[in-house]
């Protein structure tokens, strides 16, 4: 499944390189399907940030920034004992509780309306 | 005189394969896509929709029906019989609605100007002129 997801990213990203004139500026930000939204953040060091949501929720570029600033930095880049090349999974019980609490914070969370 | 500013229009058909192309904005505004590039995009739009409706945690979800980029957005019909239309238009103006409405229009110009062309046949590319006028005119009134 992630990577299915990878792949589609992937293809996406020269599929909207390709529409864009050169050089692009954002890149692919959200897709949409028919009963779910794909938000998406790429870095220039090559990160990318994916959320789920469903459609309700328009525009998340400006929350998955901040995810990217203020937790990412904080809690992965900063922590002496991530290697960004390592291929693992991201371990940090601190990330994950920050992360959650940011995402559950958020006013697209939690139950509809 | 619409306010969406159209770019690109491709379809393909039930296979996957690309049958036709359109370039809806002045080269100037917009990067010109080679025939190359056309094609290598067309042959991606099957699979995307395939993956993305694979990936989705809602089952029985379309697949992949409007992308955002920084430059504009792009929105993806599927028909009942497996081709897809797919139009693109740059910044951010272009509503969904808009776009699907145009995309609406588009298939039943298609359906008048190609498939009631005794010279084509199903999945055949096509490259009536007269569609193109067409095409430019529905997205002239969206």
């Amino acid at each position: 499944d992630r990577r299915l997801v990878y792949g589609l990213l992937f293809s996406l990203k020269q599929f909207c390189a390709k529409m864009s004139r050169a050089p692009p500026v954002e890149g692919l930000q959200m897709l949409l399907t028919g009963s779910c939204a794909i938000h998406h953040l790429e870095t220039a060091s090559g990160l990318r940030f994916v959320l789920t949501t469903d459609r309700q929720t328009t525009d998340l570029r400006a929350q998955l920034r901040h995810i990217y600033e203020h937790i990412f930095v904080e809690y992965v880049t900063k922590n002496a004992l991530w290697d960004p090349r390592a291929k693992t999974p991201i371990a940090s019980s601190e990330f994950e509780r920050v992360l959650r609490q940011f995402v559950e914070a958020l006013p697209c969370f939690g139950s509809r309306a | 005189m619409s306010s969406t500013s159209y770019t690109y229009l491709l379809i393909t058909s039930r296979s996957g394969s690309l049958i036709y192309h359109l370039s809806l904005s002045p080269p100037s505004s917009s990067p010109a896509l080679t025939t190359n590039d056309y094609l290598r995009i067309g042959s991606t739009l099957h699979s995307l929709k395939a993956i993305t409706s694979q990936c989705s945690p809602v089952p029985g979800d379309g697949g992949m029906r409007t992308v955002d980029f920084g430059e504009g957005r792009m929105r993806v019909m599927q028909t009942e019989t497996g081709m897809m239309f797919v139009l693109a238009a740059r910044g951010g103006g272009a509503q969904d609605q808009t776009m699907a409405h145009c995309l609406t229009d588009i298939y039943a110009a298609w359906a008048d100007w190609v498939v009631k062309n005794p010279f084509w046949e199903v999945d055949m590319p096509a490259r009536g002129s007269r569609f193109g006028e067409e095409v430019k005119a529905i997205c002239q009134r969206h």
